[in-house]
């Protein structure tokens, strides 16, 4: 079976990473199949590290750094802000249809459609009355929980 | 980390990264793209307090994770064994085509090994840590790696003497 471990590799590459090679653990190296495989791989690999490749200059990955937080800031302080348009959004589009439910809402409807001769009312008509009460407490309900999630968003944010 | 002190760890910390991401990946240009983007997500993280080396160590497993992730977007393969071999050059250009040829022709996994191993000095811990492989395959991982570059290199030394005859 083939050695795939000596005691002594770790010392070989040392030795050959810090330059300072003794006798013995040279003659080792030799003798040992894996500490032969080490010297070859490390003294190969530390010459192809010799080489000094001019590197970017550190004030453009500054400046990259400087931007990319600034940009990172913004998304960041905007979440919130979109989080709530979508909140406003999604509350106008249900508006009409929680008034319509509402008994203060169907009040402000028959005002609105008087003012603005629009017949907001029928809207209720599209329901059958058996089915206010659980509609209208899931209205309730979906609303909490949209008031509920988006304050506890917005105080996680802060 | 201010603007001086960031110029101060980039001096120190820059070239071994580079010539890390350089020769592992054979590629200039992304070398660079991944250096930048390697201090960038060491500048934007909320990291806890740490050492300067703790810090190089953080850099050099960032570098490995983004050399990884492009290697899958681009779906390199290693040079195949049969690839041609020069027929002519200056001996030593020759010698030095021919290793790189056989680096090339490893496994960027092999590649991060090895250089983590025999270049940066790193343990098998620190190594593990890095690489995201697990403590205890590191061993076996690297002694293929290396077994394998050794026979490269033995062969490309063979190769070059008939060469010459």
């Amino acid at each position: 079976m083939k050695r795939t471990f000596c005691e002594q590799e770790d010392q070989v590459s040392a030795a050959i990473l810090s330059g300072t090679m003794t006798p013995e653990i040279e003659s080792h190296a030799r003798q040992c199949p894996v500490c032969a495989d080490v010297m070859l791989v490390s003294s190969f690999l530390n010459q192809e590290a010799l080489d000094r490749a001019p590197i970017p200059a550190a004030d453009l990955i500054w400046k990259e750094a400087q931007s990319r937080a600034r940009q990172q800031a913004i998304d960041k302080a905007l979440r919130p802000i979109r989080f709530m348009k979508i909140i406003a959004v999604i509350g106008f589009l249900c508006s009409p249809w929680l008034a319509s439910l509402l008994p203060l809402g169907r009040q402000f409807a028959a005002w609105w459609s008087r003012t603005l001769d629009v017949d907001l009312v029928s809207f209720s008509k599209l329901w059958p009355s058996t089915a206010y009460q659980p509609v209208i407490l899931l209205a309730c309900f979906g609303t909490i929980l949209l008031l509920g999630l988006s304050s506890w968003y917005m105080l996680r944010q802060e | 980390m201010d603007e001086a002190s960031f110029r101060l760890f980039y001096e120190q910390s820059a070239p071994r990264l580079f010539r890390y991401l350089l020769r592992v990946s054979g590629d200039r240009s992304l070398a660079e793209d991944m250096l930048q983007e390697a201090y960038c997500r060491l500048l934007s993280g909320k990291l806890p307090e740490m050492n300067e080396a703790s810090q190089q160590r953080y850099l050099f497993r960032i570098a490995t994770n983004l050399m990884r992730d492009r290697w899958r977007k681009r779906k390199e393969t290693p040079l195949p064994e049969n690839f041609p071999e020069p027929t002519s050059g200056p001996p030593q250009l020759d010698r030095r085509m021919d290793l790189h040829r056989a680096f090339r022709r490893l496994k960027v996994r092999e590649r991060q090994l090895l250089w983590l191993a025999y270049v940066e000095g790193s343990d098998h811990r620190e190594i593990a840590a890095a690489t995201g492989l697990r403590y205890g395959s590191i061993r076996l991982l690297l002694f293929r790696a290396r077994r394998r570059l050794a026979d490269l290199l033995r062969a490309g030394t063979s190769s070059r003497r008939e060469r010459s005859k």
